[in-house]
Parts: structure tokens; C-alpha cells; sequence
């Protein structure tokens, strides 16, 4: 299974080299460091938030809720920065609370009362956006303080800070998903709910768990949103769950569940933001964005179903060849 | 229409009558005439693309394209008149691109297989994407007046034209789910599609039409909106999509598939459309619009969820 897996990322990375490629043939702009550093400083937001998406997706759920979510915690992270002696412990604090708050909620309603996730994030949505705006009457956040805004752009022994909370939440999931029980009952959930729950897992708290590091990440990632635009607008983030979505899937993930990996979803980011880069540095109207990434996002998934079932086809001539050298006793 | 004596139906349909019960006793000029045929003609829009995203969601699928489809049916109804003068023509020519758009999803999904949930958000973004190449991003307002008839006409003195082309529309679907061999297949494909298999029944051939049916249903819809108001923009029919499933859901089409009706989305469109409307009334603020709606669809789920809350929090206290 995870040489499958190996298999699709390397695949994708083929496809980012070879859409690098042509990109950086066309337009000499494009392979330039401060170039590629402003594509990963670009696309932290959506890296950060699809490292959540991923375990999401791997227990066979779904959050379209996520863009609103990042709006949430985005103004209340603005309205704590602009509370006379606030500090980065202040922001971070609340940007996790009001995500993990808000990514529970969907939690509690997709594991306690059994709705589908993607119809309860359908309805959360709506509530986190609609309640938001209700609170803000529609005004943005603006006149940021230095501190806030400069952390953008300040960098720890030469490396941005937008990029080591990058890693250090590349570092945590990967710790989770790969080294833990809970990592492991989060893929056993995806692959067969009716087995995870009857080997022991709580697949209720595996499922509260999720949504909870989704909307915690979210946080983190409100944070920096709210620094790197200087002011934060209640519309945040809207239909920016579908950018995620994206990313995660191109990478990999299956939406019905039981796999996916990080390094893939992380691949998506990458692919998502070089087309994006390149189709401003191409000087191509950018309305021929959307049909480069759907056309890409339709590929990738019939690609993935029509190599999937050769090789279970190849898989089950194996199987027949076997019984037949074992005595042709099926 | 069958499924109508199925609890959830049960449960919307009252709390839709108490929702209109407290919109006339909170806002006077709720129960009148008029203003209950603006209500229906505010529902028909994303009334008729739920239609299609109903009979998708039976068979256990989903359609997140529907709207990008009816923002390039507007896009291609502009530019086809305008190049052809024709309006006839340009309509035929929308409604054939929902269709076509409908095929490229249901041959995806069901020739090759592809979840619909993939497939259709990445061709969400595609024939968005198309939309915006044609129009190069820009909204085309230069129709004739007889176009504006379907969106802002009325049929024997008040009744919109749109709330007679949704009516019409609900009940022929409702026909073909409930009276015709091919919804009958609908059901037994979203129950069992391996079963439905054993039966007979060509899966691939049923899910094909399924998603070219909602493509004409998100065609029509295109057409209307644009018509109402008197523009044709890529970006017309997006904020319906996750508004149509919503009502969908809310009117008991279980998203896993296998049963659904569309009496019950024909209630979960009005709930929408009453509320949106209701609250305009009293004066409440379209943000907390935003929030009701989607306290109202959670609401109904947790209701007829009940059972399975109550299981679970008893085995939570012990």
C-alpha cells in the first residue's frame, strides 16, 4: 500500500518538475530563488491548512467549512493584536482556541448525531461566516500593529517565520500521523469504519479528533494571513476551502477514505501555486487559470482510477496464476 | 410521489408550516399574495438546479459544478446572440452546453469511474474557467427586451414565469423519479449499485444520464438567473451550489443515496426561500440571514437524528 502511495507522489512530482520546466523555458523569471521563495511564502496558508485536510480526508470526511473558519479566527486574532500589550503568545492563543473551538463543533455534530461531514461544514459554514459578519457588522480590521504585521516578514536566523511554522506543522502531523496510535486509527477509520470500531478504536474521537487539528491549523493559519495582508477582511478566506480541497486531492488523497499522504498534499500546494506564479509571469490572462487547474484536477484524479484498476486487474491475474500452480483447486 | 409518508418529510413539512406561521404573525405583509409569489419566484432559481443535484445525490453522487455550468450556459446564451442574432438559437445552444457539460461529468464518473465528488469539483473549476476564457472575465449585458420575459414576466396578471417553469419542471421530475422504469433504476443504483447490477440494471447508462439531467437542470437555471438580471457573468450560478445541496439535504435526500424525493427538496427550497424572504421582512440583516439558514439545515438534522443522539449519550454517561 505505501509503495502505491510512493508511487502517486512520484507521479505528481513529475508532473511539478515537468510544469516547472516549461514554465521556467517560457519565462527566465521564474527559476530565480527570490521567485521560488515568494511561491513557498505565497502558499504557506494553503500548505499549513491541507496538512489538516489531508488527515480529514483520510478518515474518509470532508470540511467545507474551513474558509469561513479562517475568517473567524482571523478577526478575533486581529481584534486580541489590537489590545494594548498583546504579544505573539496572545494571537497564537486565541487563533487556536477560535479553531479548535470551531473545528470541534463540526466534530461533535459529524461523530455525536451522525450527519455527514460534508452536510454539517455545509451548515457550519454558513453559521461561521453568517455569525461573523453579524459580530463585525461587515467592517474590517485594520491599523494592525507593527509587531503583528512585521511578523510576516521577520526571520529567525535567516529563515522567514511564515516558513518554520510551516515546518514545525509539517513535523507535528507527520509525528501523528506516522508515529501514533491515534495516526494509525486515523487510516484504519478511512480504510473500513465498521473493522476500525470493532478492533477498539473510538472512531467518534478519532473523528472529533480531526476536525479539531483542522480548525487548529486553521488558527495558525489566521495568524499569518492577518500579517501578511495587514488587514483583515470578514469575507476572509471564502471559498478558499475549495483551494484546499484541491491541493489535498491532487496530491493524492482519496476522498473515500484510508489514504493520502502529507508529502502528496504538500506536492498539491506546490503544483496549485508554480501554475499560479507562472500564469502572471507568462503574462496569460489569469482567466485561464481556472481551466488549467481543473483540467489538472481532472487528470490527476482519472489518471489515479484508471492505474488503480490495472493494477488490481494485474493483482487478481496473480492471484488466479497462483491458485492454478497450487493445484487448480478454486 | 412516493416517500411523502416517510417521518423526515413529516417533520420538515411542520416545521416549514411553524416557520410560516412566525414570519405572518412577525411580519404582517408576509401573507400576501403578492408577496408569496416573490417568494416562489425567489425559490425557482436554485429550485430548479436542486432539482438536478436531487436526482445526483439519489444515486449516491454529488454535483459541485452545477453552478459553474449555469455561469457558462449565461456566457454562451450572451455570446451566441450576439453573434447570431438569433435568441432561439442561443437558448437551444446554452441548454445543449449544460447537457454536454452534464456528459463530460457522467462519463468521467461513470465510464471510467471516477468519484463525483472529484470529478466534479474539478470540473467546477474547468468550466468555470471557460466561462471566464469566452467572456475574458467580463459581464455581457447587451440582450434584447424579450429576454428578460422568463426572469422578470409574469403569466396571467401576477404569477412569475420562473415559478410556472420551476412547477413544471418539479412535477416532471417527480414523474420520472416516481412513475418511470429509469427512476426506478435512480433508486436501486444510490441503494446497491452492485445489486443493481445483478438485476440488470446498466449502472453506467442510468449515472450518465443522471449527470446530463442535472447539466440541463443547471442550463435552465443559468438562463433564468441571467435573464432576471438582465447580465450574463461566469460567476452567476456559484453561490447556489452549496444553497441547492443544502435544500437538498434539508429535504430529506439522504447524501448517501437511495432515497430522496422531490416533494421533499420542493420543501427544503421553500424553507430557504421563506426564510431569506421573512427575515428581509422584519428587518433583519442578510448576515444573519446567513447564519439562520445554516442553523436551520443543522437544526433539522439533529431532530431527525435524535435517536441516534439520545443512543449516543446515554452510552457517553455511562
Amino acid at each position: 500500500m505505501s509503495y502505491l502511495l510512493k508511487k502517486r507522489e512520484f507521479a505528481m512530482f513529475m508532473m511539478l518538475m515537468v510544469i516547472s520546466f516549461c514554465i521556467s523555458l517560457i519565462t527566465p523569471a521564474f527559476l530565480t530563488p527570490s521567485n521560488l521563495l515568494s511561491i513557498v511564502m505565497n502558499n504557506i496558508i494553503l500548505a499549513i491548512m491541507a496538512m489538516g485536510m489531508t488527515l480529514v480526508i483520510v478518515t474518509s470526511g470532508i470540511d467545507v467549512s474551513v474558509g469561513s473558519q479562517l475568517g473567524f479566527a482571523a478577526i478575533f486574532v486581529g481584534l486580541a493584536a489590537l489590545i494594548p500589550g498583546s504579544n505573539i503568545v496572545t494571537v497564537l492563543t486565541v487563533g487556536i482556541i477560535c479553531g479548535i473551538v470551531l473545528g470541534l463543533l463540526n466534530g461533535i455534530l459529524i461523530a455525536g448525531a451522525e450527519i455527514p461531514a460534508i452536510v454539517v461544514s455545509l451548515g457550519t459554514m454558513n453559521i461561521f461566516r453568517g455569525s461573523l459578519l453579524l459580530y463585525t457588522n461587515g467592517k474590517w480590521v485594520t491599523s494592525l500593529p507593527a509587531w503583528y504585521t512585521s511578523l510576516y516578514n521577520t526571520t529567525v536566523m535567516g529563515i522567514p517565520i511564515p516558513i518554520i511554522i510551516l515546518l514545525l506543522v509539517i513535523g507535528a502531523t507527520y509525528f501523528i500521523a506516522q508515529y501514533t496510535r491515534l495516526g494509525r486509527s486515523i487510516y484504519a477509520l478511512g480504510g473500513n469504519p465498521a473493522i476500525a470500531s470493532r478492533v477498539g478504536i473510538n472512531t467518534g474521537m478519532v473523528t472529533m479528533f480531526v476536525f479539531a487539528y483542522m480548525g487548529a491549523l486553521t488558527g495558525i493559519a489566521s495568524i499569518l494571513y492577518g500579517a501578511q495582508l495587514a488587514t483583515i477582511d470578514p469575507n476572509a478566506g471564502t471559498s478558499f476551502e475549495l483551494m484546499v480541497i484541491s491541493a489535498v486531492v491532487i496530491g493524492g488523497a482519496n476522498v473515500l477514505g484510508g489514504s493520502g499522504s502529507l508529502l502528496g498534499s504538500l506536492i498539491g500546494v506546490l503544483i496549485l501555486g508554480v501554475l499560479q506564479n507562472g500564469i502572471i509571469l507568462m503574462r496569460i490572462e489569469p482567466y485561464w487559470q481556472n481551466v488549467v487547474v481543473g483540467l489538472i484536477l481532472i487528470t490527476a484524479v482519472t489518471l489515479d482510477v484508471v492505474n488503480n484498476r490495472k493494477k488490481e486487474e494485474r493483482k487478481k491475474v496473480i492471484y488466479v496464476a497462483e491458485e492454478v500452480k497450487a493445484g487448480g483447486s478454486m | 410521489m412516493i416517500g411523502v409518508k416517510r417521518s423526515h418529510e413529516w417533520i420538515l413539512l411542520l416545521f416549514f408550516i411553524g416557520l410560516i406561521i412566525i414570519m405572518s404573525l412577525l411580519a404582517p405583509s408576509f401573507l400576501t399574495v403578492n408577496n408569496l409569489l416573490s417568494v416562489t419566484q425567489q425559490m425557482s432559481e436554485f429550485g430548479i438546479l436542486a432539482l438536478g443535484v436531487t436526482v445526483v445525490i439519489i444515486t449516491s453522487g454529488i454535483d459541485l459544478s452545477v453552478g459553474s455550468i449555469a455561469g457558462l450556459t449565461t456566457i454562451v446564451i450572451a455570446m451566441t446572440y450576439g453573434w447570431s442574432g438569433s435568441l432561439v438559437a442561443a437558448i437551444l445552444l446554452g441548454i445543449l452546453t449544460g447537457a454536454l457539460c452534464g456528459a463530460f461529468n457522467g462519463v468521467l464518473i461513470a465510464k471510467i469511474g471516477v468519484p463525483p465528488i472529484l470529478v466534479t469539483l474539478g470540473t467546477m473549476t474547468f468550466f468555470n474557467g471557460i466561462a471566464l476564457v469566452l467572456s475574458k472575465g467580463n459581464a455581457i449585458s447587451d440582450l434584447p427586451e424579450e429576454f428578460y420575459f422568463v426572469g422578470q414576466g409574469y403569466l396571467f396578471g401576477n404569477i412569475p414565469v420562473q415559478t410556472v417553469i420551476f412547477l413544471v419542471l418539479a412535477i416532471l421530475t417527480s414523474l420520472l423519479l416516481s412513475r418511470t422504469p429509469w427512476g426506478r433504476r435512480v433508486y436501486a443504483v444510490g441503494n446497491n449499485s452492485v445489486a443493481a447490477v445483478f438485476s440488470g440494471v446498466r449502472v453506467d447508462k442510468v449515472l450518465l444520464y443522471v449527470y446530463i439531467f442535472a447539466g440541463i437542470m443547471a442550463a435552465v437555471s443559468g438562463w433564468i438567473i441571467s435573464s432576471r438580471v438582465s447580465t450574463a457573468r461566469a460567476d452567476l450560478g456559484a453561490v447556489y451550489v452549496m444553497q441547492s445541496i443544502a435544500a437538498t439535504v434539508l429535504g430529506g435526500t439522504n447524501i448517501a443515496g437511495g432515497s430522496g424525493t422531490i416533494f421533499g427538496t420542493v420543501i427544503g427550497v421553500s424553507v430557504f426561500a421563506v426564510l431569506a424572504n421573512g427575515l428581509n421582512l422584519i428587518g433583519v440583516s442578510p448576515f444573519a440571514q446567513n447564519l439562520l439558514m445554516g442553523l436551520a439545515l443543522i437544526l433539522v438534522l439533529l431532530i431527525n437524528n435524535m435517536s441516534i443522539i439520545k443512543r449516543k449519550f446515554t452510552i457517553f454517561i455511562r
